[in-house]
């Protein structure tokens, strides 16, 4: 029975959500794009195969677009739409996988910090303090250099570089989320201390992670596509988007269409994860219950 | 994205902007440069925009075409002879030869300028068998050889000769604002932006046309063009991919000029499978040059598979060329024993180099040899190079001067240093010994013959093109016609009526 009533509260509970996610028109067209991409990149190799992207017809060099190739082709005369719709795959797996590392990472290090307080406060908060100093393309630039350029690199680079942010605000929660009476309660009862922070303190937190780690997702896509823009991204001839755009800068003149297209899928994804983040913000936010 | 809608917006306004006529009158041309200058010592110089700014300061003892088809022409020496060994080298000076600060130029001074060259780290390896030299008298200099060396004359006449006295004086000064005895004085140099010079006017063969220069920084390829269309700068070496929008102007003309570097793959020999002949044959057949050359360098390089560039002197077409066939490729990987489709493993690549292997990795995979693309950042990218640590890469690469200079790629002295396929091989050593000491043009010429024809058959590079400089410039100058490798002397320049 009371398993049955708790189901109950937390459909009811998601269903709230959704009514104030739905409420706001931007969030809704946010969430649109955001499918809508993500279909592509799930579906890339039904919509085009993975072969036309690194196929180089010497004869189609820097085609405008057309029926044959609705992107143009560039100077290898590869066909941009199928490296546009595949290089989608790159980008949102890059930008899902760091945020979700740095999550983890953010998670156990502003956990750790926020609860124990004291001396593991102290040593964890200074250690970010003394990543968090260095501008993160830089960090990023100094890790991609130090281990050499590919995705799994790169991958580790950016996650690196967006750690502290999510260490400190996980920790800045934590640290309010400790003091209630509930947790109070719970370690009265003897409960343990793990299970204190990943039951009671973490889920009670979790609101503003979930949105910022969807909004952090935006700025992965942008940085991945920032280091592949000058060249320590991932290895030729993998589409990626930055990469795109890096390859299409000598050509802006001559063939525009090069840098239009995989520029418009950056900046529609990036909205996207935003206008996402945005929506969830008000719509996980109990206080502004109207 | 940022800066991207900026040279978007910067491109729309300049093309709002009507062209600048020229008065008839100009007298001044500003020179686009891809870098700064790091140093403007007449000897520790590295990189090719320095060399061009240096060049119109200082003058040299006689001027070489670097195509090797005239005879030299005589600049601050008059004349010249050599001992019937071939081991003294005797220069006349002019006496009428002045510094910027109104000294003349002596013996001495040229003798001071031939030890800087030969001791420094950057230059003087051509020079490198010079033993001795003296000044017999005040315009007369000596240089002692131990060995015969044929393109001695050629080495010997690169030094640019400076001043002794105000080298003593302040070294600081001497780098820094150089003193020269060329056609243009030394004004004013400001880091990370520009360096003007201005007429010599009492240049001993005559006061140069065009009076006020100024190098301009513009390292972008995009902007620079800009900066050509609006008029803003005069002259410039650009980039392939602006040719399209500044050939179609007719106020800009363009000059496309041969140059000996090359571009190639290299694959290391001590290494399996390229150790087999065949298997680098193989390679050779199956790149498509004439595509690679669309795709990597816009057209503007001459296809060849040989490591000579055809305007070079050894260079003959009785040479093998490499042409593009699949089919011949294939058969070579069976006969070598290789069953396709095969793992070549990386393909290690600087990323400037990443156009090259991108195209390479197509070819190759088209007659079965897969390759995948390493990218690493340069430093650690050469060093892995010269330790022979990769299998096969893409690079381009510049040996300049004397065809001798080609040693460098295949002789076993320079494995580690710039022969990548760490080739060994007695006869190929003792064939550049006897090109080096042989003074007759002819049997020289057949020595290098040999050497290429040899180079050729056992595929020991794969060779792609030699790359092409661009100088795009304002139509109403008049520039003498470009030769060999592109050195430019602003001396020789106009503007139109």
């Amino acid at each position: 029975m009371a398993d049955q009533r708790q189901k109950k509260k937390k459909s009811s509970q998601l269903k709230e959500i959704w009514r104030r996610y739905r409420k706001n028109k931007a969030a809704v067209l946010g969430l649109v794009i955001l499918v809508f991409i993500l279909g592509i990149a799930i579906f890339a190799d039904v919509i085009v195969p993975y072969s036309k992207c690194i196929e180089q017809v010497g004869a189609d060099r820097l085609q405008g677009p057309s029926l044959a190739h609705f992107f143009g082709t560039d100077e290898y005369g590869r066909d941009l739409f199928a490296r546009v719709i595949h290089g989608s795959r790159f980008s949102l797996f890059i930008g899902v996988a760091t945020s979700l590392m740095a999550l983890v990472f953010g998670a156990i290090l502003g956990a750790s910090a926020g609860y124990f307080g004291g001396v593991v406060d102290n040593v964890i908060c200074r250690i970010i303090d003394v990543f968090a100093c260095v501008p993160p393309i830089l960090l990023s630039l100094a890790v991609v250099a130090a281990l050499g350029t590919n995705l799994r690199n790169l991958i580790i680079a950016i996650t690196v570089s967006c750690i502290p942010g999510n260490v400190r605000l996980i920790r800045s929660l934590v640290l309010t989320v400790a003091e209630q009476d509930y947790v109070e309660a719970a370690r009265s009862y003897g409960t343990s201390t793990p299970r204190i922070i990943f039951r009671y303190v973490l889920p009670n937190a979790m609101g503003p992670i979930i949105v910022n780690t969807t909004m952090s997702i935006s700025d992965m896509i942008l940085s991945a596509a920032g280091l592949s823009f000058i060249g320590m991204g991932i290895q030729p001839p993998s589409p990626e988007w930055g990469a795109l755009l890096s390859n299409a800068q000598t050509y802006l003149f001559t063939a525009p269409y090069m840098l239009i297209f995989p520029g418009v899928f950056i900046i529609l994804s990036s909205l996207a994860f935003n206008l996402v983040g945005d929506g969830l913000t008000d719509a996980l936010d109990p206080k502004l219950k109207d | 994205m940022k800066k991207r809608l900026a040279i978007l917006a910067a491109a729309c306004l300049c093309m709002a902007i009507p062209m600048t006529g020229f008065a008839a009158d100009k007298t001044d041309i500003v020179i686009a440069m891809d870098a700064d200058v790091d140093t403007l010592h007449p000897t520790d110089f590295s990189t090719t925009v320095e060399m061009s700014v240096l060049n119109q300061i200082y003058d040299t003892l006689m001027y070489f075409n670097p195509d090797g088809t005239e005879d030299p022409q005589p600049r601050i020496a008059e004349s010249y002879e050599i001992s019937d060994d071939g081991l003294d080298y005797t220069f006349h000076l002019r006496d009428d030869v002045t510094f910027h600060d109104g000294t003349p130029v002596t013996a001495d001074d040229v003798v001071f300028s031939i030890e800087l060259y030969k001791n420094s780290e950057y230059q003087g390896s051509q020079i490198s068998m010079l033993s001795s030299v003296e000044a017999t008298d005040e315009h007369t200099v000596v240089c002692h050889l131990d060995t015969p060396y044929s393109p001695f004359l050629e080495g010997i006449c690169s030094p640019m000769i400076a001043s002794k006295a105000y080298y003593e004086k302040s070294e600081d000064d001497f780098v820094n604002s150089p003193i020269g005895s060329g056609p243009y004085k030394f004004v004013s140099r400001s880091k990370g932006s520009n360096i003007k010079l201005e007429a010599n006017e009492d240049y001993y063969r005559g006061a140069p046309e065009i009076k006020e220069v100024t190098f301009e920084m513009i390292p972008d390829s995009a902007t620079k063009a800009i900066a050509l269309q609006t008029g803003e700068v005069n002259f410039a070496e650009i980039d392939s991919s602006t040719m399209p929008q500044l050939e179609a102007n007719p106020q800009i003309t363009i000059a496309e000029v041969p140059t000996s570097s090359f571009s190639y793959i290299a694959m290391n020999l001590e290494k399996e499978p390229f150790n087999d002949v065949k298997v680098r044959q193989a390679i050779n057949y199956a790149i498509d040059r004439d595509n690679l050359v669309a795709v990597c360098f816009d057209g503007e390089a001459e296809v060849n598979s040989n490591i000579c560039a055809k305007e070079r002197f050894g260079y003959s077409d009785d040479q093998f060329q490499y042409t593009y066939d699949p089919d011949k490729a294939k058969e070579l990987l069976s006969e070598a024993g290789i069953e396709t489709p095969y793992d070549l493993g990386e393909i290690l690549v600087a990323e400037k180099y990443s156009n090259l292997a991108t195209v390479i990795q197509n070819d190759l995979k088209a007659v079965g040899l897969e390759v995948e693309i390493s990218v690493k950042e340069f430093n650690s990218y050469i060093s892995d190079l010269q330790n022979g640590n990769y299998g096969i890469t893409a690079l381009n690469m510049t040996l300049e001067g004397d065809t001798q200079s080609l040693e460098m790629a295949f002789t076993t002295d320079y494995i580690g240093i710039a022969n990548n396929a760490r080739y060994s091989d007695a006869d190929m050593d003792a064939l550049f010994d006897q090109a080096r000491s042989e003074t007759d043009t002819d049997k020289r010429e057949e020595i290098f013959n040999q050497i290429f024809t040899k180079a050729q058959d056992e595929a020991i590079y794969g060779v792609l093109c030699n790359p092409m400089t661009l100088y795009a410039y304002n139509s109403d100058l008049n520039c003498p016609e470009f030769v060999l490798e592109g050195n430019y002397y602003l001396y020789d320049f106009a503007w139109a009526e």
